[in-house]
């Protein structure tokens, strides 16, 4: 279908001509200092751009449940000849990326409306809009992507302009080392996919021996058993490694909390609700692979699991509105991951778009709040804002509720879905006790989930207010999408209910052809298996630790600053680690990039000395040899005669000796 | 007759043994110029002692007296090239003029 | 007429530079006349691309007159013949040194403030050297070629250099030039043992194992000295950081490809028994080369330095994708010459760009740059990007061809060689941030001028195939395509001829050259 294309090419065109009008206000800012841009074009294409490839996305989602596979194609052939697999640059729509399609262009086309109005006045506006169109339309060829390097295209696509956003005010060093930290520690992560990528395509052949790059031809060898073992394992430990990168998770998390340096609405679209869903994307689309080995998807559960609860926990304490945000954006990718690596795939999906909203809700509402706030984002410094900002309290109020999985709200129930999977998934090392301690992490998670949240809630809304600073209204503009996207948080319960309330399931039964590839060998991990009896008991689970974390934080906040500080001064050890992150920054400094720069000064010493020094002693050697020799020539005449005779002689001799 | 057999060749190599002499030990330019015409006189010497008596005589007295004339241009133009050095040495010692020393 | 094509485009760069050397013009006019004859060279470079019948794996466009002969002492003479020709090897990198020509000159029409007639004369006269190395198909006027390219360097460096531009001028040329006295033994041997000069011939001939390891370890050394590979790597940040803008760009550019080109066209081309058994040293050598280069560049602190660093490490990965010796790392490795050659042609170019402004170099003088040159930063970021391998940029393709031919080598040298697209993101982010972002540190960059029309012109010669390649690299992929298939059956053979050398039993032997015949029969 040639509608394919269409998807990403609209932002495309976007950034190219928001990159043109940028261009031409900088010529126009030469000529004259004083020369405004035209901010209302700028948005208006940047924004109708998104609309419109929403539009056909919409359009390929109805178009697809026509095709009998629910699948379209678009291929260009031969994009890369390899010599071995071709590489094709190809685009499918399948369930799969048809929501993701929906969700990345649906809630972009709110943030960049919303970012028409936060980036009022801003000198690089069109600048910003470039990148952000150009973002969108990365992320979409990545969830469009058929086959690993296109996907790649994407995958990188993202990674570079989530470094230009993340350095957006780049006459702020720290913002551009953030960016910097971000797409290195990406890298790292890339390195993992790029041999995936290389290992998939040589091993995972079909029964002709033939390797191919393409999803469906390495999930079909996967399952097929065309592949060793050990080559699945290493295959999908290498991916796994990339997705920790995009996605943020341990030990490669670090960059997305300092990735808050960029514009919120950034930190809404990018670092929040859709590049770092990337890797559990990724993992989703090549289940078979993590199926089929029982390491690494145990590694992903694990790891998901452990970085759900070390974020959290820092979470706790942040002052920063921004960074409590970006560690329970860690933490719920963390969660994602337990629910992949159990075999939860629907779960896990559910959970992806329900927090895509409500987590893109709150950024938009910290940024509303930022603004209003001229700027401030210490939540120590706000409070009291519920008089001024009352639809931002009410929009933020229905994300935070969602966050902390209030009962009935979205993130309830996906939630809820990820810790069934859990407790009735595949078992972990093949050992279903681990599943329970990892139920039990999950829950922690989630009771200290919902007591951040609420403290956010708290700090910011109520209560009096502890700044001076007089907060003022927000334009339409922004708070448009805030109620949107707070709709659309109610509204996504509705995709995936659990099955006591009956079996009505869209999204589950929208993305069975994706899902269910290989049969129920995962998928009979859901939360099928659980009676429903065991299903009413975890969610009276769920709704208890949310209530327990909302009154924890209540009871602590909901009076001021003064109990949180006196708690804060009983345990001064916890407290202090876990404000200064786990001192896992500096461990990361000292161990790597010091060693790094350490290994960059002894390499240039042993270039300089050893490398250069044998060179240049080759050349000294040269010239002391010759040092030696010029005594022979002594400016005598005599004595050159002398040599001279006796050469002749030598010669004579020689010849006559040898002849 | 051999080689050795005459005399006349061993002045011949006295005089040439005298010449190659002082042309590598006497720092006096002048002197060295002397020696190189005794080393030419030897050779002179040697071309007519050997033809004496053969079919070859007039060939060595050409090759002889063209040897003079040589010698006689080399020593004019030696001498342009001593008075030369005296000029900027101001000396005629060889050891002064050692400018080629590397 | 289309014969004519080749000794063209060795000669119109030779012509000009006989029509600059005597012309009576001033100044610009000298300029002007140089500049035409590069144009038109470049014109030439992409006539012939387009010309070129990329199904054919054979030399096209051959031009061939004899020349002279070698004498030997018995038996006949060695004929030697003045043959140019093209393939699927050396297509892209005759048309990059012709897409440079023009570059050369606009660089330079900033920097070169003296004795500009004989800067021109010199770069018109490399560009010819430059050409006729690649486009020879005689090892004599190989060696002819690449030692003419050597000595307009000398100058350029040794003239209109910066302050050690003497040490540097001295260790390049020497360095590279005993490099080169070890091919010429190597090259006579086979003139007198095989009755032969011509590239082609020797190709076909059965050379004994023995001496191809022989003549290729002589060739091996002369190639790794230009390339340069790591440990033969110290003439280069000398030589970079002393040249003119000029010369770093047609250092980078192009004469380093020609050590990776000859690895290809004579090494594996000629002794491919030998490049079978010295393979995973040399790729090894290479993956060592990345990392140790992208050390080298983390740690430096002029930016010249840095990016002449980053070029070994570079030059590694695509020794490591040629050295893996199947399909998709050699394709890789002519691809990322290409590419090397563009986007860190166009880096010296933008270090240029600051030189001239503010006669520094250290990354510690700028900082905050893109505030006050928004499209010099721009540009920057696009070079830096592509230097690193971003898809969409021509990095990518070529990248990753070398890093899979290194896989399907072997796994763990596709995981060394890997090792440096982290690292290159490391330095080379590091050097656009510093330069480019954080506070403007120092008044005297308040007052920077932007690109001008200059040096938007060859910024834009290079950024038009960056882009193109990265979008459709199959255009510039597929016309090597045919040629690489060759050299392929090339290793074939030579593997066959290893194992009848190391007493395998004929059984493998027979099954080898099966397959082949299969695969020959497919083709």
């Amino acid at each position: 279908m040639s509608l394919l294309p269409l998807i990403p090419l609209f932002p495309l065109v976007g950034a190219a001509a928001c990159a043109i009008l940028h261009a031409r206000t900088l010529a126009a800012r030469r000529r004259d200092a004083g020369a405004a841009q035209n901010e209302r074009v700028v948005g208006a294409i940047a924004t109708l751009a998104i609309v419109a490839s929403f539009a056909v996305s919409v359009a390929g989602f109805f178009i697809i449940q026509h095709e009998p596979e629910r699948r379209v194609a678009w291929i260009v052939s031969n994009w890369i000849p390899t010599g071995g697999q071709t590489i094709d640059f190809g685009f499918v729509l399948d369930p799969l990326s048809s929501v993701m399609c929906l969700v990345v262009s649906g809630v972009g086309a709110l943030i960049h409306m919303y970012a028409t109005g936060y980036m009022r006045g801003d000198k690089g506006y069109a600048r910003f809009f470039t990148y952000l169109n150009l973002f969108v339309a990365a992320m979409l060829i990545l969830v469009l992507a058929d086959s690993l390097p296109i996907l790649f295209i994407g995958w990188e696509g993202v990674g570079l302009c989530s470094y230009l956003l993340i350095g957006f005010w780049h006459e702020n060093m720290k913002y551009a080392e953030a960016g910097q930290k971000a797409f290195v520690v990406n890298r790292i992560g890339d390195f993992g996919f790029l041999l995936a990528m290389f290992g998939a395509a040589t091993w995972c052949v079909d029964a002709a021996g033939k390797g191919s790059f393409q999803f469906a031809a390495i999930n079909e060898s996967v399952l097929a058993g065309h592949v060793e073992p050990w080559q699945v394992t290493v295959i999908g430990l290498l991916l796994f490694v990339g997705a920790c990168g995009k996605s943020a998770q341990l030990p490669l998390y670090v960059w997305l909390p300092d990735a808050m340096a960029g514009p919120t609405p950034v930190s809404a679209l990018i670092h929040a609700a859709t590049m770092v869903t990337a890797g559990v994307y990724l993992v989703i689309r090549m289940h078979p692979i993590f199926d089929a080995s029982v390491l690494a998807s145990s590694v992903v559960a694990c790891v998901g699991a452990a970085t759900a609860l070390f974020a959290a926990t820092m979470g706790l304490v942040a002052r920063d509105i921004k960074k409590v945000l970006a560690y329970s954006t860690i933490s719920q990718l963390g969660f994602l991951f337990l629910g992949a690596g159990c075999g939860a795939y629907d779960a896990s999906f559910y959970h992806l778009v329900t927090h895509a909203f409500f987590k893109a809700l709150l950024f938009l509402g910290a940024g509303a709040v930022i603004l209003a706030m001229h700027h401030e984002q210490d939540l120590f410094k706000m409070g009291g804002l519920k008089r001024a900002l009352p639809l931002e309290y009410r929009t933020m109020f229905v994300g935070a509720a969602a966050l902390a999985g209030i009962p009935l709200m979205s993130g309830f129930f996906s939630k809820d879905e990820i810790l069934g999977g859990v407790l009735a998934g595949r078992p972990v090392f093949g050992n279903e006790q681990i599943n329970l301690v990892l139920y039990v992490v999950g829950a922690a998670t989630a009771l200290m989930t919902a007591f951040y949240t609420f403290r956010l809630i708290y700090l910011a809304f109520e209560g009096e207010s502890r700044s001076n600073e007089h907060p003022h209204a927000n334009p339409a503009s922004m708070t448009i999408p805030l109620a949107a996207l707070a709709l659309l948080t109610i509204a996504a319960a509705a995709l995936g209910l659990p099955s006591v309330f009956g079996e009505f399931k869209p999204l589950e039964h929208w993305l069975n052809p994706v899902l269910e590839l290989g049969g129920e060998s995962g998928n009979a991990a859901k939360a099928h298996g659980l009676s429903h009896s065991a299903q009413w008991l975890l969610l009276g689970a769920s709704a208890a630790i949310a209530m327990i974390g909302y009154s924890l934080a209540r009871a602590t906040y909901g009076g001021g600053l003064a109990k949180s500080r006196a708690r804060a001064e009983a345990m001064p050890g916890i407290y202090k680690t876990l404000v200064d992150r786990w001192y896992v920054d500096e461990l990361y400094h000292a161990v790597f990039t010091k060693t790094l720069r350490l290994a960059g000064v002894v390499a240039g010493l042993f270039d300089a000395y050893v490398v250069d020094g044998a060179v240049n002693g080759v050349a000294a050697s040269a010239k002391r040899a010759a040092a030696a020799a010029r005594g022979l020539a002594d400016g005598k005449l005599q004595s050159y005669s002398l040599w001279f005779g006796a050469g002749a002689v030598a010669l004579v001799a020689a010849v006559l000796l040898l002849i | 007759m051999t080689f050795f057999g005459a005399p006349v060749y061993f002045l011949a190599v006295a005089l040439f043994a005298l010449g190659i002499f002082g042309f590598l030990t006497r720092r006096n330019a002048i002197v060295v110029l002397m020696s190189v015409e005794l080393m030419l006189n030897a050779a002179n010497l040697t071309f007519l002692a050997a033809a004496r008596g053969t079919a070859h005589v007039h060939e060595a007295s050409a090759y002889a007296i063209f040897i003079i004339l040589v010698a006689a241009a080399e020593a004019a133009v030696g001498l342009a090239l001593v008075l030369a050095l005296f000029r900027i040495k101001q000396s005629t010692d060889l050891d002064v003029a050692s400018d080629l020393k590397g | 007429m289309n014969d004519w094509i080749l000794p063209l485009l060795v000669g119109i760069p030779a012509l000009g530079a006989l029509a600059v050397a005597l012309a009576p013009a001033k100044r610009d006019g000298l300029f002007s006349l140089a500049l035409l004859f590069c144009a038109a060279e470049a014109a030439l470079a992409i006539f012939t691309f387009t010309k070129f019948d990329g199904t054919n794996p054979n030399e096209q466009f051959s031009f061939s007159r004899p020349w002279f002969a070698l004498p030997t002492g018995a038996g006949e003479a060695v004929p030697v013949a003045f043959h140019l020709g093209i393939d699927g090897l050396s297509l892209l990198l005759v048309a990059l040194s012709g897409l440079l020509a023009p570059v050369i000159l606009l660089s330079a029409k900033g920097h070169i403030e003296r004795r500009e007639r004989e800067f021109l004369v010199w770069s018109l006269v490399m560009i010819a050297g430059m050409q006729g190395v690649f486009l020879s198909r005689d090892l004599l006027l190989f060696y002819f070629f690449w030692e003419i390219s050597l000595i307009p360097l000398y100058f350029i460096i040794g003239i209109w250099g910066g302050p050690r531009r003497v040490y540097a001028t001295v260790k390049f040329f020497l360095y590279t030039l005993a490099g080169s006295v070890v091919m010429l033994i190597a090259l006579l041997y086979l003139a007198y043992n095989f009755g032969t000069v011509a590239i082609q011939e020797l190709s076909t001939k059965d050379i004994p194992v023995r001496a191809q390891l022989g003549c290729f370890l002589a060739f091996a050394l002369a190639f790794a000295i230009k390339v340069p590979m790591v440990p033969f790597h110290t003439w280069l940040p000398d030589a970079h950081v002393e040249a003119p803008t000029a010369g770093s760009i047609v250092l980078a550019g192009v004469l380093l490809k020609m050590g990776t080109y000859g690895f290809l066209r004579l090494g594996v081309g000629m002794f491919p028994a030998a490049a079978v058994q010295c393979g995973p040293w040399i790729a090894g050598i290479g993956a060592a080369g990345i990392i140790y280069g992208s050390l080298l560049a983390y740690g430096q602190s002029d930016m010249k330095k840095l990016i002449a660093c980053s070029s070994v490490a570079h030059m590694g990965t695509i020794v490591v994708g040629m050295f893996a010796l199947n399909a998709a790392g050699l394709r890789g490795g002519i691809l990322q010459m290409i590419n090397h050659g563009l986007s860190t042609g166009l880096l010296f170019l933008l270090v240029g760009v600051l030189y001239e402004r503010r006669h520094v170099r250290e990354i510690a003088e700028f900082g905050g740059l893109a505030q006050v040159i928004p499209a010099f930063a721009v540009v920057l970021t696009v070079a830096t990007f592509s230097s690193i391998g971003l898809p969409g940029l021509n990095g990518f393709p070529g990248e990753f061809l070398c890093l899979k031919g290194a896989f399907d080598a072997s796994p763990l040298l596709g995981a060394a060689a890997a090792v440096g697209t982290v690292l290159g993101a490391v330095y080379m982010l590091s050097m656009l941030r510093r330069v480019a972002f954080g506070p403007i540190t120092r008044g005297e960059n308040q007052k920077l001028i932007d690109l001008n029309g200059r040096e938007w012109a060859s910024a834009i010669i290079l950024l038009i195939p960056m882009v193109w390649i990265g979008l459709q690299p199959s255009l510039f992929i597929k016309p090597t395509e045919p040629a690489v298939d060759l050299l392929i059956s090339q290793i074939e053979k030579g593997r066959r001829s290893l194992a009848l050398e190391n007493g395998a039993s004929l059984k493998i032997a027979n099954a080898g050259a099966a397959e082949t015949g299969k695969s020959g029969g497919r083709r």
